[in-house]
């Protein structure tokens, strides 16, 4: 899953997954530099990627900080 | 194509589109809010009706649900038909009204773009025809609170054509001319005042608005996203 979250930032921000060299729980707002914006498309993606429809109660922004994290609420509207 | 048509049972706009859409071989869903006899149908195979209030988020999105994974039934186009109008000065209006047509036609319009959108962008293919009306560039007096909703919805309209495109999915508009019905407090003084105001003199363009619709839903504007049609025949609204 971790694979497909990090294809999906090199998505939003217009780069091959391969010139993405960071961790699972680096901050993709203030290391990676995600924009809001993208951090938006970046829900869009997952949501599209994973089948899933976010519930508004999960869109906080530290869910989607970390590689890390947005596995956990992936997971969690899977439950 | 399987297409979703609001409101598409009660009101006379909504009727007349899906009686085309399923005489041109679609699929149509349409829904509808209040118990309506099943002899009122058109009869289609190809008809299926869903039970729902659009201003209520759990119905949206069990609507969605419903068609693009219990039934298999994947939506292509989504028309957004249903709105209802309350008269009155701005001034006497009373809020619950007001909440009303805001909740219907503005919030309503939104989450089912918001849900069809989720689903659609999986697909990457899809299109969205939000029904707006003359009132939302005018000024008509009377009916100042279905104005405002109709003029938010083409900022959200336009909005959503840009934030969906790169998923190919397209929004666009369709502001029907005047077309008596329960919405416009119809008369039959309303109808020669709107009549005269006809550059061509003639009552109401629903077979335009329809055929227009149709066209739409044949994928024949498959390059276009975010425009705004005036199907009117009238200059000065």
């Amino acid at each position: 899953m971790k694979e497909r979250i990090k294809q999906g930032i090199a998505v939003v921000k217009k780069v091959e997954v391969k010139e993405l060299d960071f961790g699972n729980d680096t901050d993709l707002i203030e290391e990676v530099g995600l924009t809001s914006i993208q951090i938006m498309n970046l829900i869009f993606y997952l949501e599209s990627e994973f089948n899933i429809i976010f519930d508004d109660d999960d869109l906080d922004l530290e869910n989607f900080q970390t590689i890390n994290n947005i596995e956990k609420v992936v997971n969690k509207q899977h439950v | 194509m399987n297409i979703l048509v609001t409101g598409g049972i009660s009101s006379r706009i909504g009727k007349n589109i899906v009686g085309r859409l399923l005489e041109e071989g679609h699929t149509v869903i349409a829904t509808y809010r209040n118990d309506i006899s099943n002899d009122k149908l058109p009869q289609s195979e190809r008809l299926h009706t869903f039970k729902l209030d659009i201003s209520e988020e759990a119905d949206v999105k069990d609507c969605f649900n419903h068609f693009f994974n219990e039934k298999a039934l994947p939506i292509d186009t989504l028309i957004n038909n249903a709105g209802t109008n309350v008269g009155g000065m701005l001034t006497q209006l009373k809020t619950k009204d007001w909440k009303e047509m805001i909740d219907t036609n503005l919030t309503g319009t939104f989450l089912m773009c918001k849900y069809f959108s989720k689903y659609a962008a999986r697909r990457k293919k899809g299109q969205i025809i939000n029904i707006g009306s003359s009132a939302a560039n005018g000024n008509l007096p009377y009916q100042g609170g279905y104005n405002a909703s109709k003029a938010g919805l083409i900022s959200l309209s336009k909005t959503l054509a840009v934030e969906l495109a790169p998923y190919n999915l397209r929004v666009n508009i369709v502001n029907p001319g005047f077309i008596p019905s329960q919405l416009n407090q119809f008369s039959e003084a309303k109808e020669i005042e709107e009549t005269e105001k006809s550059l061509l003199g003639i009552k109401h363009n629903l077979s335009n608005l329809v055929d227009f619709i149709s066209f739409i839903c044949a994928d024949s504007l498959s390059g276009v996203t975010g425009q705004e049609f005036n199907i009117d025949s009238r200059l000065n609204k």
